[in-house]
C-alpha cells in the first residue's frame, strides 16, 4: 500500500467529515479539494466522495474524503464512513449553538465506535460571520482540549484555515504512525510494525 | 544480639589490628632469623593446616562483609540476607571447603522465626557463622577423631585471629543433620554446639512439650541430682499445619453437613470440580493451583518455671499463637511452561494457531475435509473425531434453548480492534467449540466448518431463525466479517420472513385503496406534535419509514472502491441514501397526501427550512417561513427527487435490501469461503472469546491480575490487528504463538486468582497480599520468549494473616471427618480444629545474669548486656521425626 514513487511515500488516509446540517461540511471539502466557494451549497445526500493528494516535507498523503450529510435520518449510516478512518473533522457552525451541542455528539459517538487511533479535528466553520457568533472560540478549545481534539476556527468562505487543518491532520497522521506505540501492551516482538495509517483500504 | 554481636566485632577488629602488627612483625622476624630458626608453629601438616585456616580467615576479618561482596561472595539460595564465601584446602589427601556465611546487614533480635533465616542460624541461635566440610560425596566426617580434630583446628585458627566467629563441623550420617560446633566468646567463655536427629521411632516422651522441656532442663542440670527448684526457662514455639488434601474429599471443603456422608454417598455423587462454577468450565477444568495451605503460628518468647506449665501451651488454642502466617501451596504446573502441561485456552488457541498456519496450503475446505477419508489414522494429529461428537457440537451451537442473546459482555476499549464476535454468538459459540474439537486441528475444523453451514443453510432455506443472534437491526462492523455476514443473514430471514404472509394481502388492500382515492393517509406512524402543512390546516403526520439498508464492511468497502474509481461522476457514492431519500419521500407523502416538498423538508431537514414566526409555540396558521437558500436553489436535486416519488406507504414500497438477494449472498460467501479466510477470522474471534470469558471470572478484583487482563487484551488488539493487513502468515504465526504463551501466563494468573479468592473469600484482604506475593514471584517468568524460563526458586512468601482473619483461615482446616480422625493417630497436641501440626519447632533458653564482680575481666558479650544466654535449644518435630540443636555457654 505504501506506494513509493521516486523516493517519495503516498500514504492513503481515509478522512471523514461529520456535523450538523449545514454546517459546511461540504463547502470544507470544496474549499480543500478544488479551492471553490458555493454561498449556497446544495444539501448533500447521503455522502459524496472526494480524494485529494498533500505534501508534506517529503511525504504525500492521499486523502480520501467522505463527505457525509448532516441530517438525523442518516445517522445509521454514518459507522460505514467513520469505521476505519483515519481522520474525521467534526465540523459545526459558529453562528449556530445548536450545531456546536451536535457536534459534541459526533465526538463521543467516535471516541466511543471509532477507531481508538482515529485522529479528531474539530472545525468551528463560518469564521467569517463574526457577527452572527453564538460558539465562543474558548469554549470550543477549552472542549476540544478536554477531548484531545485538535481544533480551528474556519472559514470555507474565505478559506481561512482551510487548508491547515487538512495540513494539521496529514502531519499528525504521519507522526502518529512513527510513533505506533502498543498502548500499554506487551511487545511481543522487535519487528517494526509496517502498518499504513489507513487499514480500510486494505485489499480484501 | 545484635548489640552485642556488633560490640564483639568491634572489640574483634580492634583486637585484630593490634594482631596484625605483631604477626607482621613475627615474619619480619622470621625473614631475618631465616637461617638461625625452624618455625615449629608450621612444622607438622595438621599445624600448616591450622596456619592455612588462619590465613583464610585473617583475610575474610580483614575484608569484612562489603569488600566480601565485591570480592564475589555469592547469595545463598533463597535468602536475601545471607551471603557466602567458600574457599578450598588441603590436609594430607583430604580436600575441604570451608564456607563463611555472613550476613549484608545485622539482623534484628528474636527475628529467628523469620523465613529469611538459615537453618544453622536458627538452630544454633547464631549469626555469622563458619563450616568446614570435606569435598566428598556424603559431605560430612564420619569418623570421630577426625571430626575432632577439624574442629580443633578451626578453634584453634579462629582463636589465634581472635575471631569469635562460630564454627561447624557436619559429622555422622547426611540424613540424620548431626553438627559439632564451637564458638570462642572472648577470653571467659566458650560455646559449644551439637544437633542430633532421630529419624524414627520417637520416644512418646519427645512427641510432647513436657517431655522437650524436661529434655533440655536434663541437659544442663546433669551434675546435680534433683532439678533446681525453679529455672526460668525462656520459651518460643513455631507450629506449622497444612490443610488436608483438597481434592482427596472436595465436599467437606464446602460444608460442615457434608461430613456425615459415607463414602459409598461419596462416591455415587459426580464428582465436583473446584472449578464447576467458574466460567471457563464449560470448556475446561483446570487443575486447582493451589493445593493447600501452609499455616504457621508463631508463640512469641515467654517464660515457664515448671514443667506443668508446658503441658498447658500444648492443649492451649492456636487462636492464642502471636501470630499466623499463611502461605499457598502451589503446584508445580503453574511454573512448567513444557508443551502439554496446561491445558486451557492458550494450549488450544496454539492448536488453532497451527492450522492456521497450514490453511495456505489448501484453496477450499472441502479440499481439508476430503482428505480425512484418504488417509484416516496415517496422521494422528489429523484425526477428526467421529459423526456422534459432531452432532453433538451441532446440537449445542443450534439448540432452541440458547435463545436470544444480548451479549451480555463487558465492551472494552479493545474489544473492537480485535475484530472477533461475542463470546456467545454463534460464530463465537463455534471457534470455541472448533478449540476444543479433536485437537483442533484443520482437517477437524474444515469438518466442523461445513456442518456449519449446512446447518446455516438449513436454518435459511425453512426461515428458521438463527440461534445465538442479537435480534437487531444493525451490523456491527467492528466484529469480524464472518458475523458481519451472520448478522445480515439473521436480518434478512427475520424480513424473508415478514415478506412471504404479508406481501399479498397488502397488495390487495392497496389496490382498492387506490383506486378508489388518492388522498387516503398510509402508513402514518403518528402525529409530529406542533406541526401543520403549509396547504391544508392538517396535521403533519410521520411516516413509517424503511429501516436504513445494512451494508457488511466488504459491501461498504466495494462503494469505497466504486466511488475512488469513478469519482462522483456517476453519483455512485451517493445512490444509497439517494434511495432512502426516495422512499423516505414516498412514505412522507403516503402518509400526508397533501404535503408539499417545503413540509417534507420541515420534518426530514428542519436546519433548511428558515422559520419567520415570531415565537415557537404561536400555531398561526399558515407558518411562516421558507427553505433555505441553498434547497431552494433552481435544479435542486432534493426537489428533483421530491417530484418522481410516488406516495407509497413503506409497505407498498420496494425493499431497500433485498433479503433473498442480500440472503443468498451471505450464504454464497460461507460456502465457498478460503480456508485461510475462516481460519484467520477464527483466529481473532477465538482469542476475543476465550479473553471474555476469562475476564468474566471473579478473582476478587485483585488490582494486579486486573491489570495484566487488560494489558492482555491490549497486546491482543494490535497482534490481531495485523490479520486484517496482508502480511507474511509466517510472521504472523510467529507473533501469535508469542501471544499464545502470553495468554497462558495471564490464563495460569487467573485461575490462581480465582483459586485464592474463593478460598479465602472471607479475608479479601489476605487473599489480595497472597495472590501480589505470587505475583511477583511469577512476573519474572511473563518474559515473551518462547522458550520457558525454568525455575528453581520456590515460591515462599508468608503472609501474615489479620486477627480479624483468623476465623476466615481457620475454615481452611475443617474438622476432620470421623473417617479421618481414626485413620490418623494423633500423637503431637497443639491441635488446630482437630489437625495436628505437619512441623513443631521449639526454641528453649536460660538466660544467666552475669555479675561483673564475679567476672573481673570485661568480655565483650556483656558489654551493654548483662544477661548472656547460657543454654538454648532448638527442636524440630514431626509426629515421626525429632531434630534437636544444642548451644551450651561455659565459662573455662
Amino acid at each position: 500500500m505504501a506506494a513509493t514513487a521516486g523516493g517519495n511515500k503516498i500514504r492513503n488516509a481515509k478522512l471523514v467529515l461529520l456535523g450538523d446540517v449545514g454546517a459546511g461540511k461540504s463547502s470544507l471539502v470544496l474549499r480543500f479539494v478544488k479551492g471553490q466557494f458555493v454561498e449556497f451549497q446544495e444539501s448533500t445526500i447521503g455522502a459524496a466522495f472526494f480524494s485529494q493528494t498533500l505534501a508534506v516535507n517529503d511525504e504525500t498523503v492521499k486523502f480520501e474524503i467522505w463527505d457525509t450529510a448532516g441530517q438525523e435520518r442518516y445517522h445509521s449510516l454514518a459507522p460505514m464512513y467513520y469505521r476505519g478512518a483515519a481522520a474525521a473533522i467534526v465540523v459545526y457552525d459558529i453562528t449556530n449553538a445548536a450545531s456546536f451541542t451536535r457536534a459534541k455528539k459526533w465526538v463521543q459517538e467516535l471516541q466511543a465506535q471509532g477507531n481508538p487511533n482515529t485522529v479528531m479535528a474539530l472545525a468551528g466553520n463560518k469564521a467569517d460571520l463574526l457577527e452572527a457568533r453564538q460558539v465562543p472560540a474558548e469554549e470550543a478549545k477549552a472542549y476540544a482540549q478536554e477531548n484531545g481534539l485538535f481544533f480551528m476556527e474556519t472559514s470555507a468562505k474565505t478559506a481561512i484555515n482551510v487548508n491547515d487543518v487538512f495540513y494539521e491532520i496529514a502531519k499528525k497522521l504521519l507522526q502518529g504512525q512513527q510513533t505506533q506505540n502498543p498502548q500499554g501492551g506487551m511487545v511481543l516482538n522487535q519487528r517494526p510494525p509496517e502498518r499504513t495509517v489507513s487499514s480500510s483500504s486494505c485489499c480484501v | 544480639m545484635a548489640s552485642t554481636s556488633s560490640s564483639s566485632s568491634r572489640y574483634a577488629k580492634h583486637r585484630r589490628i593490634g594482631e596484625d602488627e605483631e604477626a607482621e612483625d613475627e615474619q619480619e622476624d622470621a625473614e631475618e632469623e631465616l637461617e638461625r630458626f625452624d618455625d615449629f608453629t608450621i612444622a607438622s601438616s595438621w599445624e600448616r593446616f591450622i596456619s592455612e585456616i588462619e590465613a583464610i580467615c585473617r583475610q575474610w576479618l580483614a575484608d569484612g562483609p562489603k569488600i566480601l561482596m565485591q570480592k564475589g561472595a555469592e547469595g545463598v539460595a533463597s535468602f536475601e540476607n545471607l551471603y557466602m564465601i567458600k574457599r578450598e584446602l588441603k590436609h594430607g589427601k583430604r580436600v575441604y571447603s570451608m564456607e563463611y556465611h555472613f550476613m549484608k546487614s545485622a539482623k534484628g533480635k528474636n527475628s529467628y522465626w523469620e523465613d529469611d533465616t538459615h537453618s544453622m542460624q536458627l538452630s544454633f541461635g547464631v549469626d555469622e557463622f563458619l563450616i568446614i566440610a570435606p569435598l566428598s560425596a556424603s559431605g560430612v566426617v564420619l569418623d570421630d577423631p577426625e571430626s575432632t580434630k577439624l574442629l580443633s583446628s578451626v578453634a584453634i585458627a579462629l582463636s589465634n585471629c581472635g575471631s569469635n566467629w562460630p564454627a561447624f563441623v557436619p559429622i555422622h550420617d547426611p540424613s540424620r543433620k548431626a553438627y559439632i560446633g564451637i564458638q570462642n566468646l572472648g577470653t571467659v567463655f566458650t560455646r559449644r554446639f551439637e544437633a542430633d536427629r532421630i529419624g524414627s521411632q520417637v520416644p512418646i516422651r519427645l512427641m510432647h512439650l513436657e517431655g522437650l522441656h524436661e529434655l533440655f532442663l536434663s541437659k544442663f542440670v546433669l551434675s546435680s541430682t534433683d532439678f533446681p527448684a525453679r529455672v526460668k526457662v525462656h520459651f518460643s514455639m513455631k507450629l506449622t499445619y497444612k490443610t488436608p488434601e483438597y481434592d482427596h474429599d472436595i465436599e467437606t471443603l464446602d460444608s460442615e453437613a457434608t461430613g456425615s456422608l459415607t463414602e459409598n454417598e461419596v462416591a455415587s455423587h459426580p464428582r465436583k470440580q473446584w472449578d464447576d462454577d467458574c466460567p471457563w468450565a464449560e470448556w475446561y477444568s483446570a487443575e486447582d493451583p493451589v493445593k493447600g495451605f501452609e499455616l504457621t503460628a508463631i508463640w512469641g518468647e515467654r517464660t515457664f518455671e515448671e514443667t506443668l506449665e508446658m503441658a498447658e501451651v500444648e492443649n492451649a488454642s492456636s487462636f492464642d499463637a502471636d501470630s499466623w502466617f499463611l502461605h499457598p501451596v502451589v503446584s508445580q504446573y503453574m511454573v512448567d511452561d513444557s508443551i502439554g502441561k496446561f491445558v486451557g485456552f492458550a494450549s488450544q488457541l496454539h492448536l488453532l494457531v497451527n492450522a492456521y498456519e497450514s490453511s495456505e496450503e489448501a484453496q477450499f475446505l472441502e479440499d481439508l475435509a476430503a482428505d480425512a477419508s484418504g488417509q484416516d489414522n496415517s496422521k494422528s494429529t489429523a484425526t477428526v473425531p467421529p459423526p456422534s461428537v459432531i452432532d453433538r457440537v451441532m446440537k449445542d451451537l443450534f439448540s432452541d434453548e440458547a435463545g436470544n442473546l444480548n451479549y451480555m459482555e463487558a465492551e472494552n476499549k479493545y474489544s473492537r480492534a480485535m475484530r472477533g464476535a461475542p463470546a456467545d454468538s454463534l460464530f463465537g459459540q463455534f471457534c470455541l467449540h472448533a478449540l476444543w474439537f479433536g485437537n483442533c486441528n484443520i482437517r477437524a475444523i474444515a469438518v466442523l466448518w461445513i456442518d456449519f453451514v449446512r446447518e446455516i443453510r438449513w436454518c435459511w432455506e425453512e426461515s428458521e431463525r438463527l440461534p445465538r443472534m442479537k435480534s437487531s437491526s444493525s451490523i456491527d462492523l467492528s466484529s469480524c466479517l464472518i458475523h458481519q455476514k451472520l448478522q445480515m443473514l439473521a436480518i434478512c430471514i427475520e424480513r424473508k420472513k415478514s415478506l412471504n404472509p404479508e406481501k399479498g394481502a397488502g397488495q390487495k388492500d392497496d389496490n382498492s385503496n387506490s383506486t378508489s382515492t388518492n388522498k387516503i393517509r398510509k402508513g402514518s406512524a403518528g402525529v409530529v406534535p406542533k406541526m401543520m402543512l403549509l396547504s391544508s390546516f392538517q396535521e403533519m403526520h410521520a411516516p413509517y419509514t424503511q429501516d436504513a439498508p445494512l451494508m457488511t464492511e466488504d459491501m461498504h468497502e466495494e462503494r469505497l472502491h466504486a466511488a475512488e474509481a469513478f469519482g462522483n461522476a456517476v453519483g455512485l457514492s451517493g445512490q444509497l441514501e439517494r434511495d432512502v431519500l426516495s422512499s423516505d419521500m414516498s412514505a412522507f407523502k403516503a402518509a400526508n397526501p397533501d404535503a408539499v416538498f417545503e413540509d417534507f423538508i420541515r420534518w426530514h431537514s428542519p436546519g433548511d427550512w428558515v422559520s419567520e414566526d415570531k415565537a415557537d409555540d404561536n400555531l398561526g396558521w399558515p407558518p411562516k417561513g421558507k427553505l433555505s437558500q441553498r434547497m431552494s436553489e433552481h435544479g435542486n436535486m432534493w426537489r428533483k427527487i421530491w417530484n418522481n416519488a410516488l406516495p407509497l406507504p413503506v409497505s407498498e414500497q420496494k425493499y431497500l435490501l433485498d433479503p433473498v438477494r442480500e440472503g443468498e449472498k451471505v450464504l454464497h460467501y460461507l460456502e465457498t469461503l478460503r480456508p485461510q479466510q475462516l481460519l484467520g477470522q477464527m483466529v481473532c474471534a477465538a482469542f476475543k472469546s476465550s479473553a471474555d470469558i476469562l475476564n468474566k471470572t471473579t478473582y476478587g478484583g485483585f488490582k494486579l491480575m486486573k491489570t495484566k487482563m487488560e494489558q492482555l487484551y491490549a497486546t491482543m488488539a494490535s497482534t490481531l490487528k495485523s490479520l486484517q493487513g496482508n502480511s507474511d502468515i509466517n510472521d504472523l504465526a510467529g507473533d501469535l504463538k508469542r501471544l499464545c504463551q502470553v495468554f497462558e501466563h495471564i490464563e495460569k494468573l487467573l485461575i490462581i486468582a480465582a483459586s485464592i479468592h474463593r478460598k479465602l473469600i472471607d479475608a479479601p484482604r489476605l487473599a489480595h497480599a497472597i495472590f501480589d506475593d505470587y505475583f511477583n514471584y511469577y512476573l519474572p517468568k511473563m518474559g515473551t520468549t518462547l522458550e520457558s524460563i525454568c525455575y528453581e526458586k520456590e515460591f515462599t512468601t508468608k503472609e501474615k494473616v489479620g486477627i480479624h482473619e483468623r476465623d476466615a483461615v481457620s475454615k481452611l482446616f475443617p474438622p476432620p471427618t470421623a473417617n479421618q480422625s481414626w485413620r490418623k493417630v494423633l500423637s503431637m497436641g497443639n491441635l488446630l480444629n482437630g489437625h495436628e501440626p505437619m512441623q513443631r519447632e521449639i526454641i528453649f533458653s536460660v538466660q544467666e545474669r552475669i555479675s561483673n564482680g564475679h567476672y573481673s575481666s570485661p568480655t565483650p558479650l556483656c558489654a551493654d548486656d548483662e544477661q548472656i544466654q547460657t543454654q538454648r535449644m532448638y527442636i524440630s518435630g514431626t509426629s515421626n521425626d525429632l531434630w534437636v540443636a544444642l548451644s551450651v555457654t561455659s565459662w573455662d
